[in-house]
């Protein structure tokens, strides 16, 4: 095994390389701007580079496309893929399982009840300047969490299996149940299903800053057990021997997991195989330990979203394709070739 | 090493640090008979001792309680007169280290990263590795012939050498209790003796309690002070090896006869089942 290299070298050229994939997903769209003039855009309106960068020469139109239209929905499937991956690599590590991630708890299909239910009785109320669909999903992922949560408990304690398995079954059950009121309710089957599939077609400032929200607060706080769950991942007992109270700390982080699941989810959809992969590829650079996988894959889940969303609004313009797609249709190859290359790391 | 100066304890001045066992029982769910049934027994500092008896007599089990892997159903556990139950969980890993029977870890971490876990309770979570940390770390692995594996995946480790890392793990935590559930089961005779050594070793001159659960009879009379002999969920006698390991009590415990023989040039008992012979 080769010496690592600390988590700031990878910070150092992942965080460039975020930033250029923002540039070039600004600039991409019905409306072309070359990489340069995005990058003007972006850079003069970052405080501080305002009086360096300057925007002379672009037509305003072009000012508000990148930072009305796009911007919101770059930052939105930034913060998206962040989550998910965050999720992802901290569910593996608690549950102990290369195959978990963030949906396993059923807390995706959770929402996607909320969100159902919302669609089909039409509702039109806002809820802190989020739609409707939104703050139902929301609701529907948290009661789901806490409903798979209470159920697979026994005591005090969280086995493992039993919340495995709970989550799965509650996530066979909502999807009946969605599959049921779609049925009932032929003429909304389209929205519905589009909603499922997962998109950021709906990104508004407002969502972002709620997203911004539980991804900052849920992957600062999960980041304070990184440690913890290191020692975690090894086993129930072992932790508990070295002094971690176990069934707490697996509280505590199915807790922060479950809301940054649902904040996600209930802005974009079900997007799935992000939150499953990113944090596999991102061990091949960070290792096992969680304090620098979780950050690591913060960055590659926002570049590896970017990319996939600017595919999916690009590919088929003026059409979209659903981005949850294009996350499986090109993140899916790209893993088995990963996995192929570097076997030993991946499959132990 | 002047790395554990403030937790040596010589051998012969044992203050009244006691791990004590009353009237322990224990009926897991759906069961009917008891895996333990009324254990009395107590545990006295800077002793090596051995706890032995057939499968299934709750061995395991006596031990995940002190560990407090499972809730007292009945009886209680105190160490230095004081509910095991009462303390944090982070204080009692300041007092007792584990080395489990399985050793199997799937998350590929280097035997660098596992030993170092050792130090988890001695760690907050801004903190990084101290400079005691790391003494400890090199000390353990050191005394367990493990520090040649420091960069080796521990997923890819052979049992025995695993099972040597896990010990190193134990040692790091550095803990005036060290309790072990058939540590050498997985290890070739010469690091059996090795790992044997080490416990005799952490026990004379730093004053370390171990209690180790042992399958092979003669290793425990080689080195153990005092036995606990377990027989159906009961302790069937305890005290000085020599007391304890008896072909009578032998006999009733694992239910077969053994003899006695003299080692050719040590002079040294051997227990040996007549079956065997």
């Amino acid at each position: 095994m080769k010496r690592e290299r600390s988590i700031l070298f990878h910070i150092a050229w992942l965080a460039p390389a975020l930033f250029l994939c923002i540039v070039g997903a600004a600039s991409l769209g019905s409306a072309h701007l070359s990489f340069f003039d995005s990058l003007r855009i972006i850079g003069s309106g970052i405080p501080g580079l305002h009086s360096i960068v300057s925007t002379d020469g672009i037509a305003d139109v072009y000012t508000k496309i990148v930072w009305q239209v796009r911007m919101p929905r770059i930052l939105l499937a930034g913060l998206v893929g962040c989550g998910l991956s965050v999720v992802g690599a901290t569910f593996q590590g608690l549950f102990r399982n290369s195959l978990a991630d963030p949906h396993i708890l059923g807390i995706s299909s959770g929402a996607a009840v909320g969100a159902t239910i919302a669609i089909i009785s039409g509702v039109s109320f806002h809820f802190l300047g989020l739609s409707g669909i939104c703050a139902a999903a929301f609701a529907g992922a948290v009661v789901t969490a806490f409903l798979v949560y209470r159920i697979s408990s026994i005591g005090s304690k969280l086995p493992v299996m039993n919340i495995l398995l709970t989550g799965i079954a509650v996530s066979a059950m909502f999807s009946a149940l969605i599959s049921l009121l779609m049925t009932l309710n032929r003429d909304q089957i389209d929205k519905v299903y589009m909603w499922t599939l997962g998109s950021f077609s709906s990104a508004s400032k407002t969502r972002v800053l709620f997203l911004l929200f539980f991804v900052v607060a849920a992957t600062a706080g999960l980041m304070l057990y990184a440690r913890k769950l290191n020692v975690i991942a090894t086993g129930d007992e072992t932790a508990e021997s070295l002094g971690i109270d176990t069934s707490r700390v697996k509280k505590v982080l199915i807790v922060l997991a479950s809301l940054l699941v649902a904040a996600c989810v209930s802005v974009s959809g079900i997007i799935g195989f992000v939150g499953l992969i990113i944090p596999h590829c991102t061990r091949i650079i960070s290792g096992p330990k969680h304090e620098r996988l979780l950050p690591l894959s913060c960055f590659a889940g926002a570049i590896f979203m970017i990319l996939c969303d600017t595919l999916a609004r690009t590919l088929a313009a003026p059409s979209e394709i659903p981005v949850g797609v294009i996350t499986s249709v090109f993140g899916a190859p790209f893993f088995i070739f990963l996995l192929q290359r570097s076997k030993k790391k991946l499959v132990r | 090493m002047g790395v554990t100066a403030n937790r040596d304890r010589p051998h012969e001045s044992a203050d009244d640090r006691t791990l004590r066992i009353h009237n322990l029982s224990w009926t897991p769910e759906k069961t009917r008979a008891p895996i333990l049934d009324q254990v009395t027994c107590s545990f006295e500092n800077g002793f090596f001792y051995g706890i032995i008896g057939p499968n299934g007599s709750g061995k395991t089990s006596l031990i995940r309680h002190i560990l407090r892997f499972l809730d007292v159903q009945q009886g209680t556990v105190t160490l230095d007169g004081k509910n095991i139950e009462e303390y944090r969980r982070v204080d009692l890993a300041r007092e007792i280290a584990f080395v489990p029977q399985n050793t199997q870890i799937e998350v590929p971490f280097s035997v660098y990263d596992i030993v170092m876990m050792g130090r988890t309770p001695y760690q907050n979570r801004f903190g990084g590795t101290s400079e005691t940390d790391r003494d400890a770390v090199q000390y353990a692995m050191d005394l367990t012939d493990c520090a040649y594996l420091k960069d080796q995946e521990f997923t890819l480790l052979s049992g025995g050498e695993a099972q040597r890392v896990i010990a190193a793990r134990a040692i790091a935590q550095d803990t005036p209790w060290l309790i072990l559930d058939e540590p050498i089961s997985n290890l070739d005779i010469r690091h059996q003796l090795g790992i044997m050594d080490t416990l005799k070793m952490l026990n004379k001159t730093r004053g370390r309690t171990i209690i180790s659960v042992l399958h092979d009879v003669n290793l425990a009379s080689a080195y153990c002070d005092r036995l606990i002999l377990m027989k159906d969920g009961r302790i069937f006698a305890e005290g000085p090896t020599g007391d304890t390991l008896t072909l009578d009590n032998l006999r009733s415990v694992y239910g077969m006869e053994f003899s006695v023989i003299l080692h050719p040039e040590t002079g040294k008992k051997y227990f040996v089942p007549n079956q065997f012979a």
